[in-house]
């Protein structure tokens, strides 16, 4: 059976691209249909930023052993936003041994964005021209400045929270006032001056200010601390509370919920793409969609997945793969490397409410920046996001005091106003060998639907990235005046930190990339992959700005070629 | 905030009436059984796979047990002799298990965690939702004095076996779907010390089986200690 209609654009995902993309074409005329894998949202029932934990079973930490039951649960998920994750019972990935891939994922209408971490930096010419700059890898074919109007656009319209710190690797941008530091954040931040690097405040998706005539149903952040758990005053950006509702407003966007895409379907004599099948999440009932354009916005990993799922005969490697290269060059960033402690200076002051302020400060990258800065054994380099705040609960109880009774609690009330820590954020090299495939043994998810296997491992550039964060981590420490309690860690396992990227690159060369420099795929001109796949190379910085920036750009671009009918 | 407008119907259609196909089911180790449940057609069925037997066969583990399924409102149905063979494995990341040292010859000398650290370490580096608070492990380097990765190497576990089934008689098992190629995904959570010990030999035997250089000898010891707890 035929779909009765044609859509002008169908956009596979409701997350940061895809709610992006949705509002983007919708105010530009296109009628929209918008595929989302999991359940809709229902903002009164399944937020809970105000819940407290005297109000939920285990006070919020959930049944003894929930977590272990499914990977994503192990530590990300708070028993308070379990709901906004897959779970991989139903969702497998595979691995080789010894080597585990971290696979967290939010299938649900507003995806990632209902529970992301905010941090909204600007990438600079040395990150899209990393390549050239140090002669590993290869450089976006975008540069900073074509790239930064697209950023002040991003920035207005979200709203940022932040200052101009005049530093060229971390570009500055069109912000709201920043939250102010804590007193802790503030020693912290003389501490890493005293060893000549800066440290700024947190640049964040979340309204300091009142709401912009725009942004209607949002206001300005009450900090209550509890963004993971779904915002229910819209003051931190998401696709539910920001794009959607643009997008739905115009008359022109269709969302379909559980909706799961099998692949896209291409027309044989043309090679071009004509629509997608899905499968119903709930009633499992296959369906197809047509459209004149087809956006992926599934997720960095997602989003390939669908590509090599959607082989033809003319396409046999998978959607636009003739390169080979779909699915290669994936990259997480690394965390797990710092330092912690305590200011005995702010020990046993009275406690403030500073665990609403969902944020800390970051130290930038400073190694690699320039020739006085080179490094010679790691390319690249790293940041620190770093925090000190006084919080509802006292882990530092758990962490550095031992003993029982009247002296340890009096010992717990004497720190908890005192903790500082620092956790690296860290560029991972973009290389070949790290990729993604289809299961080659058959393995699927619950919907029939061909799974991933995952193979990435991290390079000696990155161990010994990490090995200088743990030193530096506890200098500044020190030169802050804390009394440093742990140092070291570990590397954490690649997707942990959640920012995969990589996978269906751009570039300029059809054999080594998938997209162009608008995120069009060289050779299925019209197909757009407009999320975190599109990355060629990590940074250390968050991605999601720059993904809502490429967004943005790909539409524009897209839009004129439509009109000009050269797609 | 955004509410779905529930007069804009999607202007899409079915593609076909194909037969609904129980694909995947998902179970826990529980002793040395795979207990879980699945849903279809809207009811939910409670199953379960006892393994007798592990073998090995054209490099790939094999257990062999009784599949059994309790459909609603029917009585308990069985088949026997089901093969389930081991296709891919997810790897474990996260707190590392206890190892019992089970495999005096072939353990490997992780550093483990005991329920306490296991507690300590939930709330882990990267997932404390205040900043500041993060507690790092003391430095664990490897030979040139860098930090090691978390879950690889000694540390590295095994979370998730996937095997396929042979064919099940979904008619026969009172399953109303066709249940002719189902894959089961076992995660290995063990809360009982034979879970545990079973999880560190599929962790060996995996390693040992399809890593780059495969260990026949470890993983042939490691069938026989399975097929040992196995007939306990």
């Amino acid at each position: 059976m035929r779909s009765a209609k044609r859509y002008d654009a169908l956009i596979i995902g409701s997350g940061a691209s895809g709610g992006m993309a949705a509002k983007e074409l919708t105010s530009r005329g296109f009628e929209v249909l918008v595929l989302e894998a999991g359940p809709p949202v229902n903002p009164a029932r399944d937020f809970s930023s105000h819940t407290w934990p005297y109000q939920m079973m285990y006070r919020g930490f959930g049944p003894p052993g929930w977590k272990q039951q499914e990977q994503w649960m192990q530590d990300t998920a708070s028993y308070y936003s379990r709901h906004f994750y897959v779970k991989d019972s139903e969702h497998p990935y595979t691995t080789d041994p010894g080597k585990p891939f971290m696979w967290v994922r939010a299938r649900i209408v507003g995806g990632k964005t209902l529970h992301w971490g905010r941090l909204s930096w600007r990438l600079s010419d040395l990150d899209f021209k990393a390549a050239s700059h140090d002669g590993f890898g290869d450089d976006w074919p975008i540069s900073y400045a074509e790239m930064a109007p697209y950023y002040d656009r991003v920035e207005e319209f979200i709203g940022v929270s932040g200052n101009n710190d005049g530093l060229s690797h971390v570009p500055d941008g069109k912000y709201m006032p920043a939250m102010p530091m804590t007193c802790g954040e503030n020693l912290l931040r003389k501490g890493a001056e005293k060893t000549g690097r800066p440290a700024i405040s947190s640049r964040v998706a979340m309204l300091t200010t009142q709401p912009k005539s725009f942004m209607k149903g949002r206001r300005k952040c009450h900090y209550c601390g509890h963004c993971g758990d779904g915002c229910d005053v819209n003051a931190m950006f998401s696709s539910v509370a920001s794009t959607l509702p643009i997008a739905a407003a115009t008359g022109r966007m269709t969302l379909r919920p559980n909706s799961i895409v099998r692949h896209i379907i291409t027309d044989k004599n043309t090679g071009k793409a004509s629509g997608v099948a899905f499968v119903d999440r709930v009633t499992h009932q296959e369906i197809e969609a047509y459209a004149k354009v087809i956006i992926v916005a599934a997720s960095t990993l997602e989003s390939t997945r669908i590509l090599l799922n959607s082989k033809s005969s003319n396409h046999p490697q998978g959607l636009g793969n003739s390169s080979g290269v779909l699915g290669r060059y994936l990259v997480d960033h690394f965390g797990g490397i710092g330092a912690s402690g305590f200011f005995p200076v702010l020990a046993g002051r009275d406690p403030m409410n500073e665990d609403g302020k969902a944020t800390g400060i970051f130290i930038p990258r400073f190694r690699n920046l320039d020739a006085k800065t080179k490094q010679s054994k790691f390319l690249r380099g790293y940041g620190f996001e770093c925090g000190s705040a006084t919080p509802m609960f006292p882990s530092v109880a758990r962490r550095a005091i031992s003993g029982f009774g009247p002296e340890y609690k009096k010992q717990v009330r004497r720190f908890y106003t005192a903790p500082v820590g620092m956790t690296v954020r860290a560029a991972m090299l973009s290389r070949f060998e790290n990729y993604a495939e289809i299961d080659p043994n058959g393995v699927v998810d619950a919907w029939g639907v061909p799974v991933l296997k995952m193979h990435i491992q991290y390079s000696d550039n990155e161990r010994e990235m990490a090995k200088d964060a743990a030193d530096t981590s506890e200098e500044i420490l020190r030169a802050a005046g804390a009394e440093v309690l742990s140092t070291g860690g570990q590397l954490t396992a690649p997707g942990r930190i959640i920012h995969e990227l990589g996978t269906a690159r751009m570039g300029n060369d059809p054999k080594s990339s998938i997209l162009n420099k608008f995120n069009q795929m060289h050779e299925v001109k019209n197909v757009f992959v407009t999320d975190g796949a599109a990355f060629v190379s990590s940074a250390n910085h968050n991605p999601t700005l720059t993904i809502l920036a490429l967004t943005v750009r790909a539409c524009d671009y897209l839009a004129d070629e439509y009109k000009r009918g050269n797609i | 905030m955004f509410v779905q407008n529930k007069n804009r119907t999607t202007q899409v259609t079915a593609s076909g009436s194909k037969q609904q196909k129980l694909h995947t089911i998902h179970a826990l180790l529980r002793g040395r059984i795979f207990v879980g449940q699945f849903q279809t057609k809207g009811q939910t069925y409670d199953f379960s796979f006892v393994p007798a037997e592990a073998s090995i066969a054209e490099q790939k583990f094999v257990l062999r047990g009784r599949f059994t399924v309790k459909p609603p409102q029917l009585s308990l149905r069985f088949t026997d002799q089901v093969e389930a063979r081991l296709v891919a494995t997810q790897g474990g990341v996260g707190v590392s298990p206890v190892r019992r040292q089970l495999l005096t010859g072939t353990a490997q000398t992780a550093q483990t965690a005991t329920s306490d650290q296991k507690l300590e370490q939930e709330g882990g580096p990267e997932t404390e939702l205040q900043p500041g608070l993060h507690a790092f492990d003391k430095p664990k380097p490897d030979s040139l004095g860098r930090p090691t990765i978390e879950s690889t190497d000694a540390l590295a576990f095994v979370a998730v076996l996937y095997f396929h089934l042979s064919p099940l008689d979904g008619e026969a098992l009172g399953i109303p779907i066709d249940a002719s190629k189902v894959q089961l995904g076992a995660r290995l959570a063990p809360i009982d010390d034979r879970a545990r010990d079973l999880q560190f030999l599929f962790s060996d035997l995996v390693m040992a089986l399809d890593s780059e250089h495969p260990d026949n000898e470890t993983a042939n010891d490691c069938v026989e200690r399975i097929n040992h707890i196995l007939q306990e």
